[in-house]
Order: structure tokens, then sequence, then C-alpha cells
């Protein structure tokens, strides 16, 4: 049975050590283990007692340690503090944040580590103190704005581009989320991604908007009041009507978002303001939007004064960013906005096509369509992102159909037939991607799809991918238009006139049945020939193909071996540097002026 | 008396300067104010320092006219950093030509209604080195005073024109001057004419003119300066009596004479406040250089005695810069933790103005001086300043155990 023990007596030793250097050079007290234990969650295990005078103050500052020191920081909690949120990086319970995570340290001196971290302390509590760390309210708006959240409000998820202007929005809401998105399209696309396309309960959504303001908010000015968001509306262009268009609607609540930019990029949170309910003597309610007014005669914006300048409640709920800048890279991935508009056709979603599917998926290509006529049985399953749960359906749409619940705000279509057979029913579906990505290896359809770019002269790039025996090799062809085509550096029966792997018997293995030959290669050796596959259709989408090209993963030598494979004497060619294998390389793929197809 | 007016000591942030002021809790509101450094950075009001000129003011009563006062103004000695500024803001010139009655308030120039000042200790300032403008404003306000005394037969001064000499001059030039002259030793608790109930002062230097070439050369070269070890009180009730003792810039010299003349009777330098010598100077401590011996320098025990008469819960303050483990003198790191040695065997505490950015204030406490604000830790281990964790860190030769910028392998 496992053993802690050594762990245990490894902590013992830590804290003996890291008492000695509070006692002795800090002037610390140690704290009883009931004290110790007496701050909820964190479960500490040794604390002491230190006082410091940051500013002018002196202050008690506490510092604990939990059960896997020396392998955990040690925290710091300030007990002599003002109230929460007064200043930031302090929790609720008085625990410093000192970091954005845990810092690495040096676990074999624990006396050091308590001296290295207690600088930081000691400047954290004087930049409060002198009030020169306010700004980081607004830097780390989310965190401490979700400290602060109303009880029993459920999160709002946003499909939102986090950015002005004020402006109308669409939401929907759930008894355990919420959604907003720019139109209600939008947003309900999204909820049938995610939950499928039959759910009845996403059929509407209602009208919101977002204000969004100059900075974000500090803690003081979290609104609770209704009167206090009219003030925020009323500070930027065209709040006050864009709320004033909500109260025009019959509804007693509206969830709307703020945002605004920090200097770490755009936050949003949600608010929900309630109408004001007001009954006379005998119980009637008052109308206070049409007083002194004919009905129907009340200006818009006073419409929306006294509807949202009121002293009702407000609650604050979290926001979580759903859409694709933020999914793809957090706002900071510059290839975005052209992968988020590209079109690819994947055809054949076997052992490359489908981990290549998944990785282009999740790098944020906007639209994908899925074409396989294979069904995944069981021999697909040990290298194929579908697992059991998906034999005897049809791989392309059943990766289809993961992506998309994967990726809501993305597309994922399938067709479940052959190249041609979806090339004679729809050629203007395969014309209008932007890739053509084709993992096969089967020559026949390379050579299809290839005659067929050449002749439509679209899509603008092709990409083709294989693997040689045992995957210890792999290559991916990108074809750009105009240049070289795949048939230019092939065979008429289809052999690459790059090999890189030689094999007995040509590599191949047979399962007991008629046409079944296969390969025995794992997803791991797989993996280089997926990321040189994805990488070039990227490159792709991004033009930065111009000419076609040819990018060759060269297995590690002992991959090779235990295989029982050995290096194309023309691959290797006297370069005996190659001999080692693990590499990739790129050459040009030239075009041949006599090839049958391109010239 | 009334809880709003309780005898305070504030101590300004100069850098490495002085400027400190004691108002006391009678009904006067009596002001005393020690030194002055208002540097030009400090009237900028583009420029960050602090402006400790209107923080002066901001504590300033005014007179019947409208005039900022104060009741006293004791130049220690005549540095730079112990008077700038007091030309620009304060009136030096016969009360009857005050200028600034048209002006408003934040142009007045403060009125002094008595300076107490010595000539000693300016003569010796100048012998070697050259004085600066307001030093020299300063000592001819001084000598018109004295004219004024004297033409008056020291009977009939009027406030501005009013002047206490601080030790005897050499060749007798003060023996004149009877009531307004205080010599080493003497008690004094007049302040602007008046007896003060809350008040007493012991001038312990400037020390005499010595008969010696070679013994006045060193007092001199020892920045000699006005010492005064102060008596303050909330009310008249003796047990409520705290001392506050204040030396200048005196070093070393001055302090071991200091020790041997009253070893005998320590209590003479008992202190519950005392402001380090010369900002925290090194040379207050020891003839050696700090930065060419650092902690091989030796301590003069003698010195360092008249400095530890510190009474129980007593508090330090260095009026300097920010104190670090660095080769500069003043201030002085090592001269620091000689201080925060006095004041641990005294279970009190060390104070540096350079640590905060706003005047540091003290009322009477239990015991000692209290800080305005300052909060009390029950059963609280020794205070960790950052001095202490800069010096930790200064320390450590071994490489960081934390790695502060974080982690730069991600998964």
């Amino acid at each position: 049975m496992p053993d802690a023990q050594p762990l245990a007596e490894r902590r013992t030793r830590a804290v003996a050590e890291l008492d000695r250097f509070l006692s002795a050079e800090c002037g610390a007290v140690r704290l009883a283990e009931v004290d110790v234990r007496a701050i909820p969650i964190r479960q500490f295990v040794a604390g002491w007692q230190l006082a410091v005078q940051p500013v002018r103050e002196t202050r008690q500052l506490n510092l604990y340690v939990d059960a896997l020191f020396p392998f955990s920081m040690p925290r710091f909690l300030l007990v002599d503090r003002p109230p929460f949120l007064t200043w930031p990086h302090i929790e609720k319970d008085g625990v410093l944040c000192l970091s954005d995570g845990a810092l690495p340290l040096d676990s074999s001196r624990p006396g050091a580590i308590a001296r290295d971290l207690l600088p930081l302390a000691y400047q954290l509590l004087r930049d409060c103190e002198l009030g020169k760390n306010q700004e980081d309210f607004r830097a780390e708006f989310l965190s401490y704005w979700n400290w602060k959240l109303s009880p029993g409000t459920v999160t709002l998820y946003s499909l939102l581009t986090a950015g002005g202007p004020s402006r109308h929005i669409r939401l929907w809401r759930g008894t355990k989320f919420s959604v907003a998105g720019e139109s209600e399209a939008v947003v309900l696309d999204w909820l049938r991604n995610l939950g499928g396309a039959q759910e009845q309960q996403f059929d509407t959504t209602e009208p919101s908007c977002l204000l969004w303001l100059e900075k974000p908010l500090v803690p003081e000015d979290y609104p609770d009041d209704c009167s206090s968001i009219w003030r925020m509306a009323s500070s930027v262009v065209r709040g006050t009507e864009t709320l004033s268009d909500l109260a025009s609607t019959e509804k007693r609540s509206w969830q709307i978002v703020l945002g605004a930019v920090s200097e770490n990029g755009p936050c949003l949170a949600a608010v929900e303001m309630t109408r004001s309910s007001k009954t006379d003597v005998l119980g009637r309610r008052v109308d206070l939007i049409n007083k002194g007014f004919r009905p129907g005669h009340v200006p818009q914006k006073l419409v929306g004064q006294r509807v949202f300048n009121t002293a009702e409640p407000v609650s604050r709920s979290k926001v979580e960013r759903v859409d694709p800048s933020w999914i793809h890279g957090r706002d900071h991935d510059p290839r975005q906005s052209a992968l988020r508009n590209s079109r690819v056709a994947i055809i054949g979603c076997g052992a490359i096509g489908a981990p290549v599917a998944c990785q282009l998926a999740m790098a944020g290509i906007g639209d994908i369509l899925l074409v396989d006529p294979e069904p995944l049985t069981w021999s697909n399953v040990g290298r194929h992102p579908l697992g059991a749960d998906a034999v005897g359906m049809e791989k392309a749409s059943a990766l289809a159909k993961k992506l998309q619940s994967s990726f809501p705000h993305s597309r994922f279509d399938s067709r479940a037939h052959t190249f041609g057979e979806v090339l004679l029913a729809e050629p203007q579906t395969l014309a209008g991607r932007d890739l053509l990505l084709c993992a096969t290896g089967i020559w026949s359809v390379e050579s299809s799809v290839n005659a067929w770019q050449q002749t439509q002269g679209a899509p603008r790039h092709a990409v083709y991918a294989w693997t040689e025996p045992n995957a210890c090799a792999g290559h991916a062809v990108a074809i750009a238009e105009g240049s070289a085509c795949l048939q230019c550096q092939f065979s008429p029966l289809g052999d690459s006139k790059v090999i890189v792997t030689d094999w007995p018997q040509n590599g191949q293995l047979q399962e007991p049945a008629c046409g079944a030959a296969y390969q025995p290669y794992g997803p791991v050796e797989l993996s280089w020939t997926v990321a040189l596959t994805s990488a070039l259709a990227l490159d792709c989408l991004l033009k930065k193909i111009p000419e076609s090209t040819h990018r060759i993963w060269a297995g590690p030598r002992q991959l090779l071996a235990d295989a029982g494979g050995t290096w194309n004497k023309e691959w290797i060619n006297g370069k005996v540097e190659r001999e080692a294998g693990a590499f990739q390389e790129e050459r040009p793929w030239i075009k041949d002026g006599s090839c049958s197809v391109c010239s | 008396m009334s809880k709003e007016r309780k005898t305070t000591i504030t101590l300004f942030p100069v850098d490495n300067g002085d400027m400190t002021l004691i108002a006391l809790g009678d009904a006067a509101e009596t002001k005393i104010l020690i030194d002055c450094n208002i540097r030009a950075a400090a009237d900028d009001p583009e420029d960050a320092t602090r402006d400790v000129g209107k923080d002066l003011r901001d504590r300033l009563k005014r007179d019947s006219k409208g005039r900022p006062y104060v009741d006293a103004f004791l130049q220690t000695h005549p540095d730079q950093d112990h008077c700038r500024g007091i030309s620009k803001h304060f009136y030096l010139g016969a009360p009857s030509e005050y200028p600034d009655d048209e002006k408003k308030d934040s142009e007045k120039r403060i009125f002094i209604r008595e300076i107490w000042s010595s000539p000693l200790v300016f003569r010796r300032a100048s012998k070697d080195n050259k004085v600066s403008q307001d030093a020299l404003d300063c000592n001819a306000e001084a000598r018109r005073r004295v004219k004024v005394n004297r033409d008056k037969k020291f009977t009939g001064v009027a406030e501005g024109d009013r002047i206490l000499v601080l030790g005897e001059d050499e060749n007798g030039k003060t023996d004149d001057l009877g009531l307004i002259l205080v010599t080493v030793d003497q008690l004094f608790s007049k302040i602007n004419g008046s007896q003060n109930m809350l008040f007493q002062a012991c001038l312990l230097a400037p020390l005499p003119k010595s008969d010696k070439a070679e013994e006045e050369e060193l007092l001199s070269k020892n920045h000699s300066s006005v010492i005064l070890n102060i008596d303050l009180a909330d009310d008249v009730s003796p047990r409520n009596w705290r001392r506050f003792l204040t030396g200048g810039d005196a070093e070393v010299a001055i302090w071991e004479r200091l020790w041997e003349k009253h070893k005998k009777s320590p209590s003479v330098l008992a202190y519950d406040m005392m402001q380090t010598p010369h900002h925290c100077s090194w040379h207050s401590l020891s003839y050696d250089s700090w930065s060419e011996k650092r902690y091989q320098g030796k301590v003069s025990s003698t010195a360092k005695s008249a400095l530890s008469q510190i009474r129980h819960s007593g508090t330090i303050v260095a009026t300097s810069c920010p104190i670090k483990d660095d080769d500069n003198d003043p201030p002085c790191y090592g001269a620091k933790l000689e201080y925060q040695k006095i004041v641990n065997g005294a279970e009190g505490k060390f104070y540096c103005t350079g640590d905060v950015p706003a005047p540091l204030e003290f009322v009477i406490a239990e015991e000692g001086w209290e800080e305005l604000g300052a909060k009390k830790i029950t059963g609280a281990p020794a205070i960790l300043t950052s001095g202490m964790i800069d010096a930790m860190g200064a320390r450590a030769a071994e490489a960081t155990a934390v790695k502060k910028e974080g982690n730069r392998r991600y998964a």
C-alpha cells in the first residue's frame, strides 16, 4: 500500500526549519494548532504570527503552511485588514494573492522560501496601504466582480464580440445558465449545437443590451440598485437610449451585460434589473410609467428613466465568454479572424483525417465539412477520436456531431459518402471551400480530387496526407492554385517519388478477410503526421503557401528498427545525418513539365 | 483639558533633514518648530515630493492679524538641511514691517514669535564651511533680535523680537544677555516670554568653547549642535511627563563628552523618544567610515551609552531617507541596526520618516509615545520592518528559493 509517511516526515522537518527562521529572523510567534485549524477550507497545518509595519500601522500578518509543505507555497493571511475588497489581492478570509499561480519553490530550503516571499507580501501591503494598487481592481476586474456575485444567480455565457459600443443584444435565459449573443440566430444556433437540434426550449430569445463602459468598475462602484445602472448608462454614448428601449417591453425583469476594456483585455459582467411595482391602498398597481402623459405618449427616454432609475435592487452575476475569439486563443491569436472565416472539407475521416479535423476545430476553423462513407469499426477505435460508443456509426456524421457539441460556435457538416458521390451530387459544396484536405491515402480518391481541383481552379489549396508503413514516416503535400499538381511527383499508379522507408513485403498486413490490409501502428506514432498535416492546412488557410510544397516527417530510427524497416537508400543518399531520423523536412513540390494532369 | 488638544510631536518627511513640530496641549496650543527643511521640490505642485510646507501650515494657528505663527523656532545648527526654506516661508525682520497681511493665507510667511538660536554653534559651523543664505538670514535675524533686546534692556520686548540664546558664546560676548541666555545644563520652561506648565527643556549642548584649540577643533568638526532634552506633558500630573531628546547633527565626540559628563546621573540623558542624530549617521556612533569598514567599524561604547538611555517602550526616529543596507551614510544601515538594538532592549520601536509618505505624529501614551493611528497587537512579536526584510535578503548569499517571475513551463 502506498505510504505517505516520508512526505509527512519531510513536512515535519521543513516546518521545524521554517519555525527556526521565523522566530530568529522575524520575531514570529508560532500559533497554537487550534488557531491554525480554525481557518476554514484552507487545511493549514502550521502557522506563525508576525507583526509588520508596511507604512504606518502595525499589522498582524500570519503565515501558514499546508500538509504539502515544503512542496506547496506558504500563504500569508492579513489579520488586521480593512473590509473585504477595500484592498486588491486580498481574499475574503485575508489570504494574500502574491502571484497568478503557485511559484516554483526550492523545497530543500523552507526558511529561504519564507524569506523570499516576505518582500512580496510586504510590498503588496505597502502598495495597498498607500493606495498604489487600486487600479488592479480594474485590471483584474473579473476576479473581484466574481467575489461579489449575488446569491442564487446563474452564469451568463457570452457569445458577444467583446467590445463597444453599447448596443442591443439578445438573451436566452435558462435555469442553469443564460446565453447572450449579437442576434437570436447566433444564440439559438449555439444552444442547439450544444444541446441537440431538437431541444424545444431553444426557440426564442428576449431583448437585452450591452452597456459598454469607459473602464471596468471598482468594487465601490459595483451596482446595488437600478439607479446605479441608469447612472452608468448616462455616462456612456447611447447608454440611456439603449437601456430605455428595453423598458417598452412588458417584462418584469431584464438581464443586461456590462463591459469595458481593462489593461488585460475586455471583461464582461451581468446584472439583473427588476421593474418597480407600486400598489395603491386598494392593492391596485400604480402606473408609474404613464403618469402625467396620455398612455403611449411618454417620451422613450423618460420611460427608461421611470423604469430603471429606481431603488429596485439588482443582482450581479458572472459572465463567461464563449465567443470564438476567447475560446480560440483568448483574444491573443491574430490568426483567428482568418481561421474563423475559413471553410474546409476533409475527405477521409480515418486515423489521419479524424484527428486532423479535431485539431483544426480546436484551432478555430469556422466551418468544416467531413466526407467519409465508412462506418467506425472496433478495429478503428484504438487510433480514432471516436470511441466504442460510435462503432457502427458513419465516421463522418458521428465525428461532426461530436465536434459540433464541443465547439457550438463553429459549424460542422458531414456527408457519409465517397468524394465522388459528393462531387457528383453537390459540386458547389466542395468548390466553395477554401481548402480540400484529402486524408485517404487512396490513389483513386487523391487523383480524382487532384484532377477536379486542377480543372475547377478551386479550391485555392488542396492538402494530401499519408503515412508510410508503421507510421515511421509521414507526408503532407499542399497543392497551391497555379503551381505543381499532386500528379507531378507521383507515378501514374500513385507511387510517391519520395519514399523514406523500405519494408519487407511492402510493410502491409492483412486481416483474415478480403481486402482488409492494415497497418498496426498506434496513435502516438501517428501524431507526428497528424500535426504535420494540420500545420500545413493552417498555413494554406493563412495564405503562407503560394507554391506547392511537401513536408516530410521522418520518424526516429529506433521506431523504424523496432518495426523491422530500413531507411530508403535514395532518402539517405549519402546524408548520414538523416539516419538518426526524428526530424521534419520541407521541400518544393516540383512541377513536372510532362504531367498528364496540369501540363 | 480638551481631548482634542494633546501634546503632539510631528516629524515631517524631508529626506535627510530635520523639521519637527512640537504642539503642546495647553490652551494656547503652543507650537515649537525645531529646524526647517522645505525643499523647492516640496513647493512645486507638479513634483511628487511631499508638500511639507503645507503640512506645517495646516498645523499652525493664525494670530489676531491672520498671520500663521510658531511660538518658538529652534535652529539646532545652520546646515542647509536644517534651515532650508526659512527665508521663503518664514518672516525674518521687524514685526512692525510684516508685509504679508494683505496676501492670501497660503502666501503669508510664518511669523516667528521667538527664536531659539546659538551663536556658538553658528560660529563653529561657519569657521570652516560656507553656510547657506538661509542660515545667514536666520543668523542675521537672531542678531537683530538680540540688538532689540539689548536696546530695550530685555524688558517689554514684543513677539517677533523675542529670542533665547542657547549656550554662551566665546569671549564673554553673551555675558550681558541675562534672561534671554540659557546656559548648558540649565532647565528652562519659558516659551515666547511665558512659563509653560507642559514644557521644560534641559540644554545639553553646545558644549562651551574649549580653551584647547584641538578640543575646540574637534567639537567644530563633530557638527556642534543645540541638544535639548525636553520634558513634555499633556497635563501637569508628574507621571505624565515624557522626554524628547533632539540633537541636530551632533556626532560621536560630542556624545562621548556628554556621557563622560553625565554618566553618574544618566537620567539627564534619558528619553522616551530620540531623534537619531545626523539623520541616522554612523558618525554619531563611530569614528570609522561606514563605507570603508562596514560591519568591521568600531562603535564608540561611550557615545552609544549616551544615546542608549532609552526608557521602557521608548521610540527612536530616524529623520532621513529610507535606510537601505548599502554604503550610504547618512542614513547608515549599521547605525540603524545599533538603534534597533537599543529599542529592542527597551521593547520599544524604531521609525524612519523616509519609510512613510506622510508626517509621523506621536502623542503621549501610557508608556512613552504612541504613533497617532497606530494599532497595538496583543502579544505582539517583534515588528518586522522593510529594512529587516531587505537585510534578510541582502544577507542571504545563496540563490533565491522562490522563482518570483513564475513558471516558464506549461502543460
